[in-house]
């Protein structure tokens, strides 16, 4: 590692408030655009399936 | 003679959703390792620059972004294109999949380019800047044409009208690229090059090197994902879908 240290590479000699809030909001945002559909999906298949089974009955 | 069925069968909705299901796995994975490997060398194993210090440890995030924001731009003009000439389904689904991520995408691409600015021109943001600018005119153009497909009664209308404005919207992309060397901009000029010699310094290079592939597959597990999302709606009420839902559970 660069750093000496985990205090060192959390603040980065100054930058650490710039470095992390861009890797931060990215882990957010990224992983938002992933969950986000996937519930959707989850929700639809859930829905045409009930749907299917009120059908049935 | 040519084989076009390739080009049917991509026109098929429950043969794209097997796909799409068949391959979301390894594309999500590949992407997670080679993100976790370039953002972890790229924070903590590489040197500081030296006029800018560890703030422009935010390139490997930053960089991917913007190139992935541009790229998904075409990848959604190219579906606006094939929706409107052969009115392929599909090709709209693309395009409603893709408008979100790549606003998404954009943003993070801007964000992580203002907290970049601050410690190294001190300021988040400038106005007079033509690649600050162009960028967040792509943003509006992601954002638009998510909102042009709702603000139509009936889905063809707002499909069409999406799809008019992504390929108009084309002409964007070849401001953003050259606005650093049309207008004297604060935005460095790429340092990254394939014709001639990158003047970035190869170990500094090389995490952006797992990290731009890796941001593209992102992108593409989040399209395939809104993708499945798009399916799922057009196709509610068909028999095969109802099977899968019924089966899956």
């Amino acid at each position: 590692m660069y750093f000496t240290s985990i205090s060192e590479l959390w603040h980065m000699a100054g930058h650490g408030s710039y470095v992390w809030a861009a890797y931060g909001a990215s882990l957010i945002v990224l992983g938002a655009s992933l969950l986000m559909p996937a519930r959707a999906y989850r929700r639809q298949l859930r829905m045409i399936k009930a749907q299917s089974n009120s059908i049935d009955d | 003679m040519a084989n076009w069925q390739w080009f049917h069968r991509l026109g098929s909705p429950k043969w794209l959703h097997g796909t799409i299901n068949r391959w979301l796995p390894w594309v999500l994975v590949s992407a997670l390792v080679l993100l976790s490997i370039g953002v972890v060398w790229g924070l903590a194993f590489t040197p500081p620059d030296y006029k800018q210090g560890n703030s422009f440890r935010i390139i490997y995030i930053h960089v991917p972004t913007a190139v992935v924001a541009l790229a998904g731009y075409y990848a959604m003009a190219i579906a606006g294109a094939v929706s409107i000439i052969w009115r392929m389904k599909v090709a709209d689904m693309a395009l409603r999949a893709i408008a979100p991520v790549g606003a998404a995408i954009t943003l993070l691409g801007l964000f992580t380019g203002a907290v970049w600015g601050k410690p190294t021109w001190g300021a988040y943001w400038v106005w007079e800047d033509a690649r600050l600018t162009s960028m967040l005119v792509l943003f509006f153009l992601y954002l638009g044409i998510m909102a042009l497909h709702d603000a139509f009664q009936n889905r063809q209308g707002g499909s069409r009208a999406a799809a008019i404005i992504a390929l108009v919207g084309t002409v964007n992309i070849p401001i953003i690229y050259k606005s650093v060397d049309w207008w004297s901009s604060l935005h460095q000029s790429a340092s990254i090059k394939f014709t001639e010699e990158s003047t970035i310094a190869a170990e500094m290079m090389y995490p952006l090197m797992v990290t731009i592939p890796g941001v593209y597959l992102l992108f593409a597990a989040a399209v395939m994902l809104q993708m499945r999302v798009q399916i799922a709606h057009s196709e509610r009420h068909s028999r095969w879908l109802e099977k899968y839902a019924i089966n899956r559970a």
